[in-house]
């Protein structure tokens, strides 16, 4: 083949790939925003907002987002404190078999969701725990911790133990070396990890149907729900509404961190 | 203001069943430099990481004026620390750095800031505390790591081979400024390094430690002219040895006719080693074209020659393939390779350690 093709091939070809990617997306945008889209039409017949209107009538879409938000925070924060400990100890110590139970940690992430979930559920109705953000949020745990825990061990044997060492000999007791010292330094990890957790808990379907309850509806579940009225308009607009809070909860970190001292804890490690 | 007394009572350590340190004693008394030397792997890290508590000792005390503190948790011990890789806070800037023993200490704002504008400034540093770490160079970044050892006032200043990252000229001039430093501040201090003359010019007293003991303390002129073993006379940096047979004020050379008159025996009788420095020892034409030989002479051939500028390095090696390094100044006779010389060795100049058994191959 002519050397001159080449790269204009490889850049349709990539472009493809992305607009394969991209496709199912484009078609929920086309569904939220179009009016009169049937059968074989490229583009909807027209524009309109009412979808939106729609959502937000037939569905108590504020409650909706803020039940999906405060489990996905439970769930993050619950997560984080799990998996701090858990990783420093893999990255930390030689542990027999590290390998073994590194894989456990993962498990939960191998098998189908559904299976767990009728286990998670179980428990959760012997507990009483379904219908409670709470509840919810610990479900999401065992969706979160995985991740978190996966994501820390990295950032966490990057750290030089002469660090460790500086910060004890020049007076630092255990709280305060993970406060003044690891944390600041894993602190792009412990970011990374945060965002994994609230989006492995905020994006949960599977998990949250079995547990879920009249007054812990969130966003995925309603999605389904809408789809099943036979509102795929309305599901379209709630599922384009369920992006926002994960993009404000992004930049909203982005701006938390100083770049340059998120630079630092990179360098450090 | 003078330093705390540091105290140390047979400690031992043992990794499994290698053991780094047999029952190591050494007494420092308040404000003094004190270097532990010696080659790696010698314990010396080992013991500074006992005396700051990162490591629990099998056995022995560390006193600290007078005070166990043997079981006490290491952030409690006040001592302050400079290590070889600087260990600074990479998230934190210079001021930050220093300040950071005094936030731990929970010391109050302003006094804090007058603390870390003292100690920046003893290290001439105060035009970049708004800078981070990876902004410096390696001497800035060990400026720093010694400004932060000291901005508490600890107890006990520990540097653990603290010039050992830094190129050949910066480490002259940070040396000064350790010195200067710990002296103005009358601290006591405990310095780790392999390299004698860092160690000479420094201390106070050197403890020079081989295999996990300690094979000589005292001081760096005590070291230097009365090694108590061939060991420390090697370490130290006398590089030439010969075996000799001592007698009271002279040595005959094993092997040989060779008679060293009017050595310092040193109370030493029977098998010893007579060390020279490449310095002191002389080139001479042989003996057949110098009728008046030597009879502390020893006849050799110049195997390798160099120039270094101001003296030629000479290797000689003689008949018993015992090998001699000489420093001759430059304006003499240049005798060149393969070419007999005898090697003259200064009796006045000698410095004579016993021979042990460990001994007996060695030179």
């Amino acid at each position: 083949m002519n050397r001159r093709w080449r790269s204009p091939l490889r850049i349709a070809l990539a472009l493809l790939f992305v607009a394969f990617i991209t496709l199912p997306f484009v078609m929920i945008v086309l569904e939220a925003f179009g009016t009169g889209w049937f059968g074989m039409r490229l583009l909807p017949a027209g524009w309109t907002l009412k979808w939106f209107g729609w959502a937000f009538a037939t569905v108590d879409l504020g409650t909706v987002m803020w039940n999906t938000v405060v489990i996905a925070l439970i769930a993050t924060m619950a997560s984080i404190a799990l998996a701090i400990p858990a990783a420093w100890m893999f990255a930390r110590y030689a542990l027999p078999l590290r390998g073994v139970l590194i894989g456990l940690v993962l498990f939960p992430r191998m098998i189908p969701e559904i299976t767990f979930a009728l286990g998670v559920a179980k428990i959760f109705y012997a507990f009483h725990l379904t219908n409670t953000r709470l509840g919810i949020g610990l479900s999401h745990v065992i969706l979160a911790a995985p991740f978190a825990v996966l994501v820390l061990i990295s950032p966490f044997e990057g750290i030089d133990s002469r660090l460790l060492e500086a910060g004890s000999v020049l007076g630092c007791n255990t709280p305060q070396l993970w406060r003044r010292v690891i944390l600041p330094l894993a602190l792009p990890g412990v970011i990374a990890a945060a965002l994994f957790s609230f989006l492995a808990s905020y994006n949960d379907f599977v998990l949250t149907l079995m547990v879920y309850g009249p007054n812990t509806v969130t966003l995925p579940v309603q999605t389904y729900l809408s789809i099943g009225n036979g509102y795929t308009s309305v599901a379209a607009a709630i599922s384009l509404l369920l992006l926002i809070p994960s993009l404000v909860f992004l930049m909203g970190l982005m701006r938390m961190v100083e770049p340059e001292k998120l630079l630092g804890g990179l360098k450090g490690a | 203001m003078s330093g705390s007394t540091l105290e140390i009572i047979g400690l031992r350590k043992s990794w499994g069943r290698l053991a780094v340190l047999q029952g190591i004693g050494l007494s420092v008394p308040g404000g003094q430099f004190v270097s532990l030397l010696g080659p790696s792997g010698c314990g010396k890290t080992t013991l500074l990481r006992l005396i700051t508590g990162s490591l629990a000792p099998d056995a022995g005390r560390v006193l600290v004026d007078g005070a166990d503190v043997t079981e006490m948790a290491t952030h409690r011990r006040n001592m302050g620390m400079v290590f070889q890789n600087f260990a600074l806070f990479p998230h934190l800037t210079v001021a930050e750095n220093v300040a950071f023993p005094l936030h731990v200490r929970k010391i109050p704002a302003q006094a804090r800031e007058a603390q870390v504008r003292d100690a920046l400034a003893m290290v001439h540093l105060e035009a970049l505390e708004a800078r981070y770490p990876r902004e410096l160079s390696g001497g800035q970044q060990q400026r720093v790591g010694l400004a932060r050892a000291i901005v508490f006032r600890p107890t006990i200043l520990l540097l653990d081979e603290p010039l050992s990252n830094l190129d050949a000229a910066l480490r002259e001039e940070m040396r000064i400024e350790i010195s200067q430093v710990t002296r103005r501040l009358g601290i006591t201090a405990v310095y780790v390094t392999h390299d004698q003359r860092e160690a000479l010019a420094l201390s106070d007293s050197i403890a020079l430690m081989n295999r996990g003991r300690i094979e000589q303390f005292g001081v760096p002129e005590d070291l230097y002219l009365r090694p108590a073993n061939a060991f420390v006379a090697r370490f130290i940096g006398y590089t030439n040895a010969v075996a000799v047979t001592v007698r009271p004020g002279s040595a005959r050379i094993d092997g040989g006719e060779a008679v060293l008159h009017g050595i310092d025996d040193r109370g030493i009788l029977g098998p010893g080693i007579a060390f020279f420095h490449p310095g002191d020892i002389a080139l001479a034409p042989p003996p057949e074209a110098n009728a008046a030989a030597h009879d502390d002479a020893v006849v050799a051939r110049v195997e390798e020659l160099a120039f270094m500028g101001d003296h030629f390095e000479y290797v000689v090696e003689d008949a018993s393939g015992r090998r001699f390094k000489a420093n001759v100044p430059i304006g003499g006779t240049v005798f060149e390779r393969g070419s007999e010389v005898s090697v003259v060795l200064p009796a006045g100049k000698a410095v004579l350690v016993p021979r042990g058994a460990e001994d007996a191959e060695t030179p």
